[in-house]
């Protein structure tokens, strides 16, 4: 029969015993004339698919017995890639699975006796105190947050100040002195020191203030310098407190 | 004559020398640095180290010398526990409470090292997702990389953390497996290991 023929897709093979091709490949699995690891499921599946499509005339019992030869069939499947455990023929599965528990209790036992151990180094330790240490103090003090929230702020400044300027006047931008640090119009101290107070005098209104309010929104980088300056003098002092709620996320000072 | 060979009540120069260093140390100090701030040999640190620890025991003062996996450091002795338990909110943060399924994950962990997740659980018999990522929060537990194969899983080990927690100076203080078989042959005592996992 060829393709366009009258009973194409109407063909069907019938062996007794069987009720259909797929139901005869299940067998020869289970019976081992087949390697099951080197059937394709999918592809049989495919095949399968295309000829009930064929057929048009396909019944809910077709289908839930092609459903359940395939699940026979991926069962088959997988059942031959996992590792076969030889069965005790004398013993039946009820002790099989009793010997089972009893090997892993007794490869347990150990570790639970180790637990005991601890938990009694553990008791014998949480009865002795000794100074704490003041890493937790130093990064309280020193934590700027990550070095990728650091250069986000720095981004912005960077995007806000070059979206803003003409095209031709870009060059002059990057050469401009400003992005050399801090302007020479005030001594480098003096400017920190002055920031400083600014800093303290909001924080004294409000408590608290975000490492990007304090820049304003004003894309000025030496602003950006001395504010990170003056910040990192005031934890060095001990007059704020710095926390980073989450990785990324903006860094927020608190008054001591 | 050195300083252990006779017990005594006063301390040795060294001694008295290391006492201070360890009582101003908010860290702990290793037996080298010690050696070499008094000039002194490492074993003769080591002596000395000693003798101190079973001076402070033998007189009482309130204080001991332990050993953990850093180095030396001063603390309070048991006997003085009570009292210092009360004493402000500070101390109680050195502290980490576990739960007996914490303990017995640690324990497989610990012996197993580098070890999956999926290895612990097989042991344990009982899923410990849940235990392992509050172990790592506490920072008992760090993660070592993966195995390589299918799923390439986490591979887990214990951290200094844990030996000081348990007042263990190393992992090799662990008995082994089979000493603790010894001890303990009938496992009398031990309750059934697959019970279901505790909150931590």
């Amino acid at each position: 029969m060829y393709e366009g023929s009258p009973g194409f897709g109407e063909f069907s093979a019938d062996v007794e015993g069987f009720s259909g091709p797929f139901d005869l490949l299940c067998f020869l699995v289970e019976s081992g004339a087949l390697e099951t690891a080197r059937i394709s499921v999918g592809q049989i599946v495919r095949i399968y698919g295309a000829y009930l499509a064929n057929t048009r005339h396909v019944s809910v019992e077709t289908v839930s017995e092609f459903l359940f030869l395939a699940a026979t069939l991926v069962l088959a499947k997988a059942r031959s890639l996992l590792p076969r455990r030889e069965a005790d023929p004398a013993a039946g599965e009820e002790v099989a699975d009793d010997g089972d528990v009893l090997e892993k209790i007794s490869r347990y036992r150990p570790y639970r006796i180790a637990a005991g151990r601890l938990r009694a180094g553990k008791e014998r330790q949480d009865r002795i105190f000794f100074r704490p240490s003041d890493e937790e103090e130093e990064e309280q003090f020193g934590n700027l947050g990550d070095l990728y929230a650091l250069c986000r702020q720095w981004w912005d400044i960077f995007e806000s100040r070059r979206g803003s300027l003409p095209r031709s006047s870009r060059i002059e931008f990057f050469a401009s002195e400003d992005w050399d640090g801090i302007p020479s119009a005030l001594p480098e101290e003096e400017q920190i020191e002055g920031k400083i107070s600014e800093i303290l005098a909001r924080l004294a209104g409000c408590g608290s203030i975000r490492f990007s309010q304090l820049l304003d929104g004003k894309g000025k980088a030496a602003l950006f310098v001395v504010t990170l300056l003056a910040l990192l003098e005031m934890a060095r002092m001990g007059r704020i407190r710095m926390e980073q709620e989450a990785l990324f996320h903006d860094v927020v000072f608190y008054a001591l | 004559m050195t300083s252990s060979s006779m017990p005594s009540d006063i301390l040795s120069p060294a001694g008295q020398k290391i006492q201070a260093l360890l009582f101003v140390a908010v860290s702990p100090v290793s037996q080298s640095e010690i050696a070499e701030l008094l000039s002194i040999s490492p074993s003769s640190a080591a002596e000395e180290l000693r003798s101190l620890q079973d001076f402070l025991q033998r007189t009482g003062q309130g204080l001991a010398l332990q050993k953990g996996p850093e180095g030396w450091r001063m603390t309070t002795a048991e006997e003085t526990a009570e009292v210092v338990s009360l004493f402000r909110s500070t101390v109680l943060v050195q502290k980490i409470r576990l739960s007996k399924a914490a303990v017995e994950t640690l324990a497989v962990i610990a012996y197993n090292q580098p070890v999956t997740r999926s290895d612990v659980e097989d042991i344990r018999g009982v899923r410990c997702e849940r235990v392992i990522e509050t172990l790592l929060s506490h920072g008992l537990l760090r993660i070592a990389g993966r195995r390589k194969g299918t799923g390439s899983p986490l591979l887990y080990r214990t951290t200094p953390l844990f030996l000081e927690t348990f007042g263990l100076s190393s992992i090799s203080e662990l008995p082994t497996l089979e000493e603790l078989e010894e001890l303990n042959p009938s496992g009398e005592g031990e309750s059934t290991p697959f019970s279901e996992d505790e909150n931590l």
